[in-house]
Parts: structure tokens; C-alpha cells; sequence
């Protein structure tokens, strides 16, 4: 390139762009925590209903201020291009984020409002022991594949919400044929299951905000 | 919208002496839309237009190869006139250049030149250059003032209904903002959509948000080369070459 066209300065944007990944990425941390905490506790027992409720609302007011930081961003700098999709692709993924969280809480409520917060829930254990464990693993793929910009990754995740689709359709039926005798503990594990299956729903979507960042690709039809 | 081209460059080169300003340009630019020229200072942008109505042939040194195709017809044939070109393809230049004459007169001028119109008719002309220039609501009751007595804005939507008057088939526009303020530049911008309903408007701009907010189709020159061409959405969304998105993104300019 024409040395005259090269610029050493680093851009106004480039803070403000830093800001919305550090907001992200205290995001990042903080739903994995959040997930894993009402996942462990639905397994093992435990109290973790009102950390669970602060990390969730903490999600949401960082995902407020992704929106904010945003919004700032377009109207003082008017980005395009990679700069652009980076900006919408962050209010997208800390949208998924914060809704891990949202549905983090929800399972520590059920937890708390139908098995009392200190019980290990065994009906279905096996199931949800399962999906949570893949559900993790897809909110750390989607996250990785979004710090890394590694489309391969991204798409993964679309392929691992195939099964987790497939597991909990099974669950569904076989709960309708085999019920607990305690009608609290199906409400619990359906509304459990439907919570984890949602939130790898959010993994795809977070992986899927990824590819358009990179690509500028719509992605369209994952799931 | 048509989806015909009205100028198409053919393998165009142009240099000034042994300066080279334009490499093999092959670009169609088509009719009824907005098309804008963006790129870094001394990419060849202004060139480019002002080989579209040959005002480069008023400089000397200038050599040319290649052809420019306006409506089917190479406009570097010794059959072409140029004046009557220039009267197709009419221009706007950076800074408001208004005759030191009346509103009316410098809107009248170019029919008057050509013999167009006369009394009536070119009252008639006059009127609907000015409201198709989005001016006529401000000055129809001072068409005798001088136009220098017009702000700056004004006096640059003055100089586009100079150029409608004649009728031409394009309007190049040189950085026709650059010397207004933002609401002078809003009204300017919101005029060159409603133009491209009747004409086939060309804009060169330094200002790539002004590219990103007024084109259908943009163009990206580098060092006389056109890097990238393509719809305004795609170009300022995804685009799709890397000199392309260093530029307006501001890595580079």
C-alpha cells in the first residue's frame, strides 16, 4: 500500500470497540458461572437461588450497557463494514448471553419453588445431567468460537443443538409415558429441560452472530 | 427504476503527461440510480467524472485511451460535440459557482445558450428547474436578486437547476457538499435521490458516509484503479475487497 494511506493512529473507534468487548467478556464469564451454578445445584442440591438471580440481573444491565455502548458508538463514528457488524453482533450476543442468564435463574427457581433448594432431584436426573453437560459445552464452544473468530467452531454448535433437539423431544415423550408420581417433580424436570434446551437455542444464535461478524453472512434456517 | 447503463468506461486510461491518474477502468454505470465515487485524495475520482462530459480536454498534457460509451455512443468520436455533450452530461462543482447574474438569468442561461426557449417557455424552464432543484419555494419571489445574495446551499442548488435546465441525461456532482453546512448537505443529499427519478446522477465524494447514505451503487478507486464496484449496501456492509474496508472503515485515507 501507498505509505501516504497508512494510518498509525489507532482509531476513535477502536476504544469504543474495546469497551464493548470488555463488556462482553465480563459477560462471557459471568453466564457460564450463572448457567453452570443452576445446573450443578438442580443436580447436586444446593443454594444458589439468589446468586443465581443477582448474576442474572447483572447480565442484564451489562446487556443494557452493550446496547448503550452501541448506540453511542453508531451515532458518534457512523461505522460500516467489519466495524458495523462487529457492533450488531455485540448487542446479539450479549442479548444471548443475558438470556442465559435469564434462564439460569428460572431453573434455580423451579428449584426453589418445587423441591425446596436443598434436594437433589431425581427424576430425569440422568436426562438433564446430559443435556447440561452438552448444554455447557455448547456455551463454551459459542464463546470460544466468538473470542477466537473461528467459524469451524461456530457451526459446530449448530450441529450440537441437533442432538440436544433430539434428547429432549425423547425426554418429552418419555415423561408422558413413565411420570413421576410427584406431579412437582415432572413440572420441575419439563420446564428444566425446556429451560436447557432454550439456552442451547441462545448458544446457536450467539455462534450464529459470530459467522455474521466474521462473514457478513446471514445465517438463516439452523434451527 | 430502468436497469440500463447509461455510461459504460471501456479498458480507460488517462494520464497527465507521464502521470498516470486512471488504470483501465472498465465500470457501467446505470440509469436512475446514484452512483458514487469514493477514494482516498489523488485516486483519480475527480478525473474520472470530468472524463465523463471531457473536461479533461481543456488540460493540456492530458492523453486518453480507451473508450467512454454515454447512451451507446463512444464520446471520444471525432463526431461528438462537445458542447453539445456537455449539455447531456452536466456538472456540479465542488464549490457554488454561480454567474454573477440574477436567479433567473443563471438558470436561463444555458437554455438561452443552447436556443431552447425563449419568454414563455423559458419561464417555464426556469420554474421547474428551480423546484426540481428543491429552490423554488425560497427564491420565487426574488428571481431577479443577484445570486450571489443566496447562502451557500442555496446558491449550490441554484447551480443544479442551472445544470437541469438544459435537460441533460447525467449530472456529475464534484464533492458538491464539502463547502456546506450539515443542513445545507441534508438537503442536497435528500436532492439527489429525488434527481435519480429523471436523471442518472454521479456523485464523487470524500465524505463516505455521505456515499453511504445517498448511493445505490459505489464505486471504490485507488491509485486509478477501481478496487471494488458493487450495490451500496454490500460495499458498506460486507465489502468485499480489503483496500475496500481499510478505507471506510478509516484504517487508511
Amino acid at each position: 500500500m501507498d505509505e501516504r494511506f497508512i494510518m498509525s493512529e489507532k482509531r476513535l473507534l477502536d476504544s469504543g470497540l474495546n469497551d464493548l468487548a470488555d463488556l462482553l467478556d465480563d459477560m462471557c464469564k459471568l453466564a457460564t458461572d450463572t448457567v453452570s451454578a443452576s445446573i450443578q445445584a438442580y443436580l447436586e442440591g444446593g443454594d444458589v437461588f439468589i446468586q443465581v438471580r443477582q448474576w442474572s440481573d447483572t447480565l442484564f444491565n451489562l446487556h443494557t450497557q452493550v446496547g448503550d455502548k452501541a448506540i453511542e458508538l453508531i451515532a458518534r463514528y457512523q461505522p460500516v463494514a467489519t466495524d458495523l457488524r462487529l457492533i450488531k453482533a455485540s448487542i446479539e450476543i450479549s442479548y444471548d448471553l443475558s438470556r442465559f442468564g435469564r434462564y439460569a435463574y428460572d431453573i434455580s427457581t423451579i428449584l426453589k419453588k418445587f423441591n425446596g433448594t436443598r434436594m437433589r432431584v431425581e427424576y430425569g436426573r440422568d436426562v438433564i445431567a446430559e443435556m447440561g453437560e452438552r448444554t455447557m459445552s455448547m456455551i463454551k464452544s459459542s464463546i470460544k468460537a466468538y473470542r477466537t473468530k473461528n467459524i469451524q467452531l461456530a457451526e459446530k454448535v449448530g450441529e450440537d443443538d441437533k442432538e440436544i433437539d433430539e434428547i429432549y423431544l425423547n425426554h418429552l415423550k418419555y415423561s408422558a409415558e413413565n411420570p413421576p408420581q410427584s406431579m412437582e417433580q415432572l413440572i420441575a424436570d419439563i420446564l428444566t429441560v425446556r429451560h436447557l434446551e432454550r439456552i442451547a437455542d441462545h448458544a446457536v444464535d450467539l455462534s450464529s452472530s459470530v459467522i455474521y461478524m466474521i462473514t457478513g453472512k446471514p445465517i438463516s434456517g439452523w434451527r | 427504476m430502468s436497469n440500463q447503463t447509461r455510461i459504460e468506461t471501456r479498458n480507460l486510461n488517462l494520464r497527465f503527461g507521464s502521470a498516470v491518474v486512471l488504470k483501465n477502468l472498465n465500470m457501467s454505470i446505470k440509469s436512475n440510480f446514484v452512483t458514487a465515487i469514493m477514494g482516498p485524495s489523488g485516486c483519480g475520482k475527480s478525473t474520472l467524472i470530468r472524463t465523463f462530459n471531457r473536461l479533461n480536454d481543456l488540460i493540456p498534457e492530458c492523453h486518453i485511451e480507451g473508450e467512454v460509451i454515454l447512451n451507446g455512443m463512444n464520446i471520444f468520436d471525432k463526431k461528438v460535440d462537445v458542447v453539445e455533450l456537455r449539455k447531456r452530461v452536466g456538472m456540479v462543482f465542488q464549490k457554488p459557482n454561480p454567474f454573477p447574474k440574477s436567479i433567473y438569468d443563471n438558470v436561463a442561461y444555458g437554455p438561452k445558450m443552447h436556443g431552447m426557449a425563449h419568454g414563455k417557455k423559458l419561464d417555464t424552464i426556469v420554474e421547474k428547474s428551480l423546484k426540481d432543484a428543491a429552490l423554488w419555494a425560497e427564491v420565487k419571489d426574488r428571481l431577479r436578486d443577484s445570486a450571489l445574495s443566496l447562502s451557500g446551499g442555496q446558491q449550490q442548488r441554484l447551480c443544479i437547476a442551472r445544470t437541469l435546465s438544459v435537460q441533460p441525461e447525467v449530472i456529475l456532482l464534484d464533492e458538491p457538499c464539502s463547502a456546506l453546512d450539515p443542513a445545507a448537505t441534508a438537503k442536497i443529499e435528500s436532492l439527489m435521490v429525488q434527481l435519480k427519478k429523471n436523471y442518472t446522477v454521479i456523485v464523487v465524494t470524500h465524505n463516505m458516509q455521505q456515499a453511504a447514505r445517498v448511493s445505490d451503487y459505489t464505486a471504490f478507486l485507488y491509485l486509478g484503479e477501481l478496487m471494488e464496484y458493487g450495490e451500496a449496501e454490500q460495499v458498506f456492509k460486507n465489502p468485499s475487497n480489503k483496500l475496500t474496508e481499510d478505507f471506510i472503515t478509516g484504517r487508511f485515507g
